[in-house]
Parts: C-alpha cells; structure tokens; sequence
C-alpha cells in the first residue's frame, strides 16, 4: 500500500512502523487494535487506514508547540484533518487544553488519536509519532494529513459513550487543566482528591460532562490523597459541570449494546484503551467498527474511554 | 435553512436563552463551548455567533431537525 503511495493513517508498535519504507503515511505508537477478529494486541501488525476514496491528499505535516493552533487554518475548507499526538507531551496536554480557542475549530474536523506504548512497557518506552515522508519519529510532536473533500461531501464527526451522568453530585472546577485539587461539590468548596477518596468513587468511572445531549468523558489517572491531587486524562474546564458516570452492570455489553445503533460504516474509527481494559475487551468485538486502541481519541477535541468514527456523508 | 447572521436567533443560542435539541456531535460541541466562552468572555459574542453561523452553514444540509428549532 504504501509503495503504490497511498495515503495512509497507521497504528502500530514503534518497532513494527519503523521498518516500514517512507511514502505518504503518518503513524502513531500503540499495539491494540479493534480488528475483524475481535480486540488484539500485537506488536507486529500495523494497523492501516486509508483515506477515503473521495478524499485528495492535501498535505502532511509535523505539528510542534508552537504550530499546533494552526490545525485547524492548515486544513482545507472542505475537508477532514488526521491528527495523531504522543501521549504525554506538550503537545498533547496543548491540543486537549487549547484546541477549542483554535481559530475554524470545530468548522474544520479534527480526527483522530492519541499514542501510545504496550502497558508492560509504560515509563520504559515513550508513545511516538511517524511522519511517514521521512520515516522519522518523534515524541514531541503531532503528526497531521490533511484530506480536501469535493463539494457534495462532508466529514462529520460521532461518538459512541456507553456512559451516562451518574445520579451523584454535581462537580465543578475553577480552572482547566488535567490536573484537579480545588473543585465544587454542589456548589461548596473541596478538595476534589480528598472527596473522591472519601466518597470511594469507583475511578473506572470518568467524570461525564453532558455538552447538549452529547456526554464527553474526563477520564481519572491518579489520586494523590496525600499532596490533594487528581490527575486526568482530558482536562477539566471551568463552566462545565460534571458527574461521575453511572455504574455499568456490563461494560462490553454496554459498549456492544451502543454500538448497535451505529450500522453505518465510517471512515475511521478508534476506541480507548481504558474502554479495552475495563472492559474485558480482547478478543471481542464491539460491532463491526475497527480501529486502533489509543491513549487518547480525538473529535475536534480531546475525548476518553470513548469510540470516535468519522463519516464521510453525501450533501447531494 | 440557515437563518442570516443578523437574525437574533444566533444571539440567543450563544448566550443560552434558546435552547435547540440535538444528536449531532458537532453541533452539541459547538452550543456547549459557545456558551461556556460567552459566559468566561461576553465581549467575544460577535465573535461566536459568526462562528455558529458558519458551523451551521457547514452543516445546513445535514441538521434539518435543529435548523427547524432555530426557526421556532
């Protein structure tokens, strides 16, 4: 594929991208996969995706700190643009904290994922990112390829979130950031770590914020009792209210259940590596959707323990 | 079809004061961090109903349901 230069989107371990021969293609780090034979990790595949038949190659390029605003600019009017960030660098707490201040976010679709390592190998290994035209990697940068779409097409972005606002209290934060320690319970003045701690909050759960009927996650990493600290894995923003999500009697079957409704085959897919473990979810399948397993997933902006599909639709 | 960028519908819908129902991520996207902004920063409101204008432009052919609530 890469040598008939095709342009492709593509997740796999760090060793397995870096044999392959440069071409029109960026990559991300990460062994976990949806595929046909249900969820899979495997450092030797490389998971493809292709754009879609109507879509033009137009351009890739490498996002550092400083260029990343510019994303959504860089992209063609009518098009859809494949981001992939390393997990925990710059970029990626950037992207996920400032991408909706973006100049034509929103109006210009973001796609995309998060890298990152093996869980055996985390702290030993670092997540990458490929540009495929020099065949180099990096963990400081974004990668972006950025598709134009003829007029009667667009690209939309959906979620499938088996979470719901739970019935417990309502939580606000003063600031953003993925960082929590000052938080409101209802209202009243807290210490977010003290009272997840206090209040035994089951940390599979994220916080859910519900964005008009769309329920976006914030996903809990830590919980530094001690020093009064939360650490998560989207930031928290302030003016959102946000409820830990409802329990789930059966997570996979949740995730199979809510998948149903999606029949429409997308463009691109991928799904959380919280949603893989918490879920049970090697060798199962969530519907027919593949895709990589990411530490991250992306639509416009940051999402967690969330499946992310792009569609290509017919303005016609 | 979209209502021009001087209808006051856009106003209301940035600052909260009309509320449309919608299963369309990008649109849920857009009301909740317009709303959010305008209330951190009153002054961008121009700002933020020029953008849900374009977002809905964009969209025009693909929310028929929350077009239908805009005129209503």
């Amino acid at each position: 594929m890469i040598a008939e230069g095709k342009a492709l989107l593509l997740a796999g371990s760090e060793e397995a991208l870096s044999q392959l021969s440069t071409g029109n293609w960026i990559g991300g780090t990460i062994p976990y996969f949806m595929d046909e034979d249900g969820a899979v990790c495997c450092e030797s595949k490389v998971f493809a995706t292709e754009l879609p038949e109507c879509a033009s190659f137009a351009g890739l390029r490498e996002y550092p700190l400083e260029a990343l605003p510019n994303i959504c600019t860089d992209a063609p009017e009518n098009g859809v643009s494949y981001l992939i960030l390393p997990a925990g660098s710059a970029v990626h707490a950037a992207y996920a904290a400032d991408a909706p201040e973006y100049a034509e976010f929103l109006s210009r679709p973001v796609v995309g994922w998060v890298s990152g390592v093996h869980l055996s190998k985390l702290g030993a290994q670092s997540p990458k990112v490929f540009n495929g035209k020099t065949g180099k990697a990096s963990g400081d940068v974004g990668i972006a390829m950025h598709a134009s779409l003829p007029e009667n097409k667009l690209a939309v972005l959906d979620i499938v979130n088996v979470f719901k606002p739970g019935k417990g209290d309502t939580i606000t934060f003063p600031s953003a950031g993925f960082t929590a320690s000052d938080c409101e319970i209802n209202g009243q003045p807290r210490n977010f770590a003290e009272y997840v701690a206090t209040t035994r909050q089951d940390l599979k759960l994220p916080l859910t914020a519900n964005y008009n009927g769309s329920i976006v996650n914030a996903s809990i990493q830590s919980v530094d009792e001690v020093n009064g600290v939360v650490k998560l894995y989207a930031p928290v923003f302030p003016g959102v209210e946000y409820k830990f999500g409802a329990p789930l009697a059966d997570y996979l079957g949740a995730m199979q259940q809510a998948v149903e409704t999606h029949t429409e085959t997308a463009a691109f897919s991928c799904n959380c590596i919280l949603n893989y473990l918490h879920a049970g979810m090697e060798g199962k399948h969530t519907g027919s959707i593949t895709g990589p397993i990411t530490f991250g997933e992306i639509a416009h902006q940051l999402l967690n323990q969330t499946i992310v599909q792009l569609y290509i639709r017919d303005l016609d | 079809m979209v209502p021009a960028l001087g209808s006051p519908v856009w106003k209301k819908l940035v600052n909260g004061e009309k509320q449309i129902q919608s299963t369309n991520f990008v649109i849920n996207m857009l009301l909740t961090n317009s709303r959010i902004r305008y209330k951190l920063e009153p002054a961008k409101l121009d700002e933020l109903v020029k953008h849900a204008h374009e977002v809905f432009s964009k969209h025009e052919k693909t929310i028929a349901s929350e077009l239908a609530q805009l005129g209503s």
